[in-house]
């Protein structure tokens, strides 16, 4: 029966409008900066290595797909939440609001099943979407501006991944951020459980992600002790991956800290929707 | 006779609000059941109790036989049903809110069976409009088209005519009617309009404030032998001064010239050839069924 | 920049007219005698730096070169070199009317005898404003160089030689060279928690290291001129 659930669960989303407005959105965003950088990338380039060129003659194709989607990767990971929680946070909300859900808890599954079937269905969404990011602009980088050494730019140093390491890096970028992703997906489900319309739940999941982000940002010692209980601390570890040398310990400690908000906000969703009274 | 359905005394509290107060009730196999009662009485309450959306506060459902609680899915496998108002997924056609859900009812539907329902409610030719473009007319009957897809035992109907023109009233109706005589389902039908019950049920229950008023077959309770006469006439007063107490022990009240009696249907005639004698001049006798014209009471209560 | 460098000694010849002392210029000459046995040649080179703010595996590369000043270095990727590479200093040296050579000492270096000479441009506008070569007399071979620069400060070079040093070729070089901290507005690269910038709050100005380590040399076995384009 789950089975059947999630058929109808993923087709309900993918004959959804909305759930297409990330793929276009994030389509439109890779086209753009794949073709600002094409037109305008050797001076974006010279901007942010100017200070290595005092030291050092610098060869090599630096503006290459690796950097390219890196960059991208870099950018648009941070808007991906809002894209998530599009679709995810409508998931229980958006069947309260339409009237569907009295429908759909008279049929012959449990609400654990509902839930099961709608958090499998989001998250395959996510990663979907994580893909979708992933591929055309590892694609398309790789396409116009050909592979080379990815050189990582971050504040205060440079690190330059060996080309060939530079697939598998992405491959698990793309898995890390799944994972980010996927505690949206999961607290986005949480609140569409506890609300009969879907703009309170993607309004407030985006509201918590830019809150805790802004503590994440602060230098203040008060902040400092609950960043790493911060979800959203968590949310950019997949930028460790391309570090070297690599930090499999930190990767792997923030990869657990998001899969036990995971699993506490799917308990708190399973807890609310299983005991809910359905008046919508 | 074995009931489909037993409520047990069961209760349901909002907070300090009591919608639903210890009703029980059973329906039985092959019925339609009728569940009347104004605006807010606790009906939507019940009937969401026995589709398992709300959960009792006290008091027990059997369905089949079965607890509910214990049994949910093998249970609702044999129910349709509409609650409210019929929604659907609106982006999607007709015919695929019905395959999706009778997917979900645990059936696979063939493509014909589909379009046997679809042509069943009056909806062919519009199956593969998107349900947006729907009237609210078309959605109910969509709604009954998907209470059927998956050939339920049990089908719970909550106030299917709301919102529909006459025709539209009349063809549910008969649908009701088919659907009992023809393939022996067993309907509990909400509405807060007593004709609407009495045309179709069998077996009703009256529920106010969440309380059971009434509850019988529809037939002794909308006897003709309890009912209550109107008469409007000249001068009220004078009137029942000439009657020199005939029948002064079924007289009721006197409101702007219209006399008011409890008397049964046979009565009617002897107390009308009494005014007469009286000279007084009579515009107008009318008379209702007492159940009925205490629900219109009630109706006009919450209204 | 490399040729920018050798242009402004071509430049710096036409306007001098001063006289090297003769000690430091035989010296000197030796090292050019050296080195003028060097038609063209080949070599592997493997590049590691070590440099706060640069996180990189060891660079494989192969240099090519070819008289009189073709200087080509080929690697498969992303390479990063230190700006003065031995070639600019022995064709800086060669052009002995560019420059006035002193002789300023002598100092054991790695167990050698050398003697060290003071290399001032001849002109006051040129990029290199002091250059200190550490010279083994007897074989004619520079163990370290010292230069200081308006554009990248203070170089050093220490040179370790091997099999090829009949051609004054090195087998390594260690360059020590001076970096400013390396800093980019946050605006442009969405950043980790600063936690993994160990090095934040040290001094600005920090030493980095990048050695070269030369093998698989092919001298005078001449080098296809497309190579160099």
């Amino acid at each position: 029966m789950i089975y059947r659930l999630l058929k109808v669960e993923l087709y309900k989303i993918f004959s959804r409008p909305r759930s297409y407005i990330g793929f276009v959105a994030i389509a439109i965003l890779v086209f753009i900066f794949q073709l600002a950088l094409f037109v305008d990338g050797k001076t974006y380039l010279i901007f942010l290595i100017q200070q290595l060129e005092t030291n050092f003659s610098i060869s090599g194709n630096i503006l290459n797909g690796y950097l390219i989607t890196y960059v991208i990767l870099q950018t648009l990971i941070v808007q991906m939440p809002l894209m998530v929680a599009l679709v995810t946070g409508d998931l229980l909300s958006g069947e309260a609001s339409a009237g569907t859900m009295r429908l759909l808890a008279t049929k012959p599954i449990s609400r654990a099943n509902i839930i099961t079937a709608k958090f499998i269905a989001g998250s395959f969404y996510t990663l979907l979407l994580v893909l979708w990011l992933g591929g055309l602009a590892l694609g398309f980088g790789l396409w116009i501006f050909k592979t080379g050494d990815l050189m990582v730019l971050s504040t205060d140093h440079i690190s330059i991944i060996p080309a060939a390491e530079c697939l598998w890096r992405f491959f698990a970028a793309c898995v890390v951020a799944f994972i980010s992703l996927s505690v949206v997906t999961t607290f986005s489900l949480m609140l569409s459980a506890f609300s009969d319309n879907s703009i309170v739940p993607i309004v407030s999941t985006m509201a918590v992600i830019i809150i805790f982000t802004i503590i994440g940002t602060l230098d203040m010692p008060l902040f400092n002790n609950i960043k790493p209980l911060l979800f959203t601390t968590h949310m950019i570890v997949w930028q460790k991956l391309f570090q070297d040398p690599l930090s499999i310990s930190t990767i792997l400690k923030s990869i657990a800290i998001m899969l036990a908000y995971i699993v506490g906000f799917l308990s708190v969703t399973y807890y609310r929707f299983i005991k809910k009274d359905i008046l919508s | 006779m074995e009931p489909v359905i037993e409520l047990n005394k069961i209760s349901k509290s909002f907070g300090a609000f009591k919608a639903v107060d210890e009703l029980s009730l059973e329906v039985y196999k092959g019925n339609v059941f009728g569940f009347l009662g104004p605006n807010g009485a606790g009906k939507s309450t019940t009937m969401r109790m026995i589709l398992s959306l709300i959960k009792p506060s006290s008091g027990s459902i059997k369905i089949f036989g079965k607890e509910l609680t214990s049994h949910r899915n093998e249970i609702m496998r044999q129910i349709g049903c509409i609650i409210e108002k019929p929604d659907f997924y609106l982006y999607m056609s007709a015919e695929k809110n019905l395959q999706l859900f009778s997917k979900l009812s645990g059936v696979d539907v063939s493509k014909n069976k589909i379009q046997e329902i679809i042509e069943l409610v009056g909806l062919k030719g519009r199956e593969k409009d998107k349900v947006k473009t729907y009237s609210h007319g078309m959605k109910q009957r969509l709604g009954i088209a998907q209470t059927l897809i998956h050939n339920p035992e049990l089908i719970i109907l909550d106030e299917p005519t709301t919102g529909l023109d006459p025709q539209g009233i009349i063809d549910i109706r008969e649908m009701i009617l088919r659907l009992k005589n023809d393939m022996g389902k067993t309907i509990i039908l909400s509405s807060h309009i007593l004709s609407e019950i009495e045309l179709v049920a069998n077996r009703m229950v009256i529920i106010n404030k969440g309380k059971q008023v009434a509850q019988g077959e529809v037939t002794e309770l909308l006897s003709t032998q309890d009912l209550i006469l109107s008469i409007e006439v000249e001068d009220g007063k004078i009137a029942i001064e000439k009657l020199n107490g005939y029948k002064k022990e079924k007289f009721s009240s006197l409101e702007n010239n219209t006399l008011k009696f409890s008397l049964s249907k046979n009565e009617i005639p002897g107390l009308v050839n009494e005014l007469n004698k009286t000279g007084i001049k009579i515009y107008g006798i009318t008379y209702r069924r007492a159940l009925e014209e205490y629900f219109l009471k009630l109706t006009h209560q919450y209204n | 920049m490399i040729r920018n460098f050798i242009l402004f000694f071509l430049f710096t010849l036409c306007f001098s007219n001063y006289s090297v002392a003769q000690t430091s210029s035989q010296i000197i000459n030796k090292v050019n005698t050296n080195f003028s046995k060097v038609n063209d040649y080949t070599a592997d080179m493997s590049i590691h730096l070590d440099v706060s703010f640069i996180k990189m595996n060891d660079i494989a590369a192969k240099v090519f070169f070819k008289k009189p000043k073709k200087f080509k270095v080929k690697a498969e990727g992303i390479m990063l070199l230190p700006k003065q590479n031995p070639n600019n200093i022995q064709a800086m040296l060669s052009d002995t009317n560019t420059y006035s050579a002193i002789k300023t000492g002598t100092e054991i270096i790695n167990g050698v005898n050398t003697t060290i000479i003071t290399v001032i441009p001849n002109t006051d506008t040129a990029d290199l404003i002091l250059g200190k070569f550490w010279i083994d007399a007897n074989k004619g071979l520079i163990l370290k160089s010292h230069l200081t620069t308006r554009s990248n400060g203070n170089l050093e070079i220490e040179h370790f030689y091997g099999a090829n040093f009949s051609y004054a070729l090195p087998d390594k070089l260690i360059f020590t060279i001076e970096t400013s901290k390396f800093k980019l507005p946050k605006a442009l690269v969405v950043d980790l928690d600063s936690a993994s910038t160990e090095d934040t709050g040290k001094p600005e100005n920090k030493k980095g290291k990048i050695t070269i380590v030369f093998s698989n040399y092919l001298v005078n076995k001449g080098v296809d001129d497309k190579v160099f384009k």
